[in-house]
């Protein structure tokens, strides 16, 4: 996938629509399900996706092949929720939903069968921000830890020690054996 | 536009503004820049001043070392300026915090080897040295933050403060070819540009981050 991400990038690049809107095929499922499982909420990230790909739009020139384009597109779509977030809390509107109103958040395979599905949401929930984010995007979306460094701005060191305690927290939660 | 979130919408978008981009070139490359500029500088003070080529190897070999430094944090700087690619908060303040130790450890080190008191009065400090070093960064400053700008800086605020720290560090290597002073109480002309400038670089990367945060609320 990430081959044809990085050419598709390329004809992007060059002017081509219909690369974009392969790009867009292939990127918006994943960054959809990252900004849902920042935001706690379906609507606010249906918006803010858009305006990620605004934003890559007008980053375009700043991907540089045949770099992977994941984290780029990632790193981005982070920073327009960040931009959201610090708005949200100026006009005194951030507000983090009830968990009862929290859409599905995707599931990393190595909690998937350590208890059905609702249980392993409600138990990510409980996990601190800072650990879900690079569970996620290591787990989920397949970013190795260097990426997900780059893209949250820490170490690589310090996001993989980040993901394992949060899926021993998540371990935790759900009663299953920590792993050490 | 954004938020009625039409894929169709956004697609006219983009079709609007859809030439060709030309993908940058890796940061290293383009702080290369630095080199010409600061030679530029020096040749400009060298015709203002009259050359100074009795200015020690020592001394020479110090100011070249600045630069070098500054070239590293415009390096860095550049990184921080593309999504992606910035090297993460506890390695930029490592990198400010090496080049800090370094410039001053340098000068120092000038200090021990060839003392040569500071201007009377004012306890050595010089508001000549002070000044001119600002005049020197300023542009320098402007420099560093256009590039970081061709890019698409996230935290526009450190992008600039790392352009402006290398900006100072660079008029500082180049200004101490020509300043005849090495004393531990002269050094504040020197090293205190550096913070001025860098201040200049963070007030512009702010100005930028608010800019954009109000172009995009408008949206």
């Amino acid at each position: 996938m990430d081959d044809e991400l990085s050419e598709q990038m390329g004809r992007y690049q060059q002017g081509e629509l219909a690369a974009f809107e392969r790009l867009y095929g292939l990127l918006a499922p994943r960054l959809r399900q990252y900004l849902t499982s920042l935001t706690l909420n379906a609507t606010a990230a249906e918006d803010l996706l858009q305006e990620a790909f605004l934003q890559i739009h007008r980053a375009r020139h700043t991907y540089r092949p045949p770099h992977p384009v994941a984290p780029w597109a990632f790193a981005i779509a982070r920073n327009v929720y960040r931009m959201e977030r610090r708005s949200a809390g100026r006009r005194g509107r951030y507000e983090t939903p009830a968990p009862e109103n929290v859409p599905d958040l995707p599931v990393p395979a190595e909690a998937d069968g350590l208890a059905n599905r609702l249980a392993v949401r409600r138990a990510l929930l409980q996990v601190p921000e800072d650990g879900r984010e690079p569970l996620l995007l290591h787990h989920v979306w397949g970013l190795s830890f260097g990426e997900i460094g780059a893209v949250l701005g820490i170490r690589g060191g310090a996001a993989k020690v980040r993901a394992h305690r949060a899926m021993n927290a998540l371990r935790r939660l759900l009663g299953a054996r920590e792993d050490r | 536009m954004t938020k009625d979130g039409s894929f169709e919408k956004l697609k006219a978008e983009v079709a609007r503004d859809l030439a060709p981009v030309r993908p940058l070139r890796p940061a290293w490359a383009r702080a290369l820049v630095l080199f010409p500029c600061a030679f530029l500088t020096f040749a400009l003070i060298a015709l203002v001043f009259g050359p100074h080529w009795e200015t020690s190897g020592l001394v020479w070999a110090m100011g070249a070392f600045q630069v070098l430094v500054a070239y590293g944090i415009l390096w860095v700087g550049l990184r921080e300026a593309v999504p992606g690619e910035g090297p993460g908060a506890p390695a930029l303040a490592l990198a400010a915090l090496t080049a800090t130790v370094a410039v001053a450890a340098a000068n120092a080190l000038l200090v021990w080897l060839r003392p040569v008191p500071g201007p009377p009065g004012l306890g050595g400090f010089s508001p000549y040295c002070f000044k001119a070093e600002i005049l020197m960064g300023l542009p320098a400053v402007a420099l560093g933050f256009w590039l970081a700008a061709r890019g698409f800086p996230l935290r526009p605020a450190v992008a600039g403060v790392l352009g402006g720290l290398s900006a100072g560090v660079a008029a500082a290597g180049v200004w101490s070819l020509y300043c005849p002073f090495n004393s531990l109480s002269h050094l504040a002309s020197h090293l205190g540009p550096i913070v001025v400038v860098a201040c200049a670089g963070l007030l512009a990367g702010a100005l930028w981050a608010r800019r954009r945060r109000a172009r995009r609320n408008r949206l």
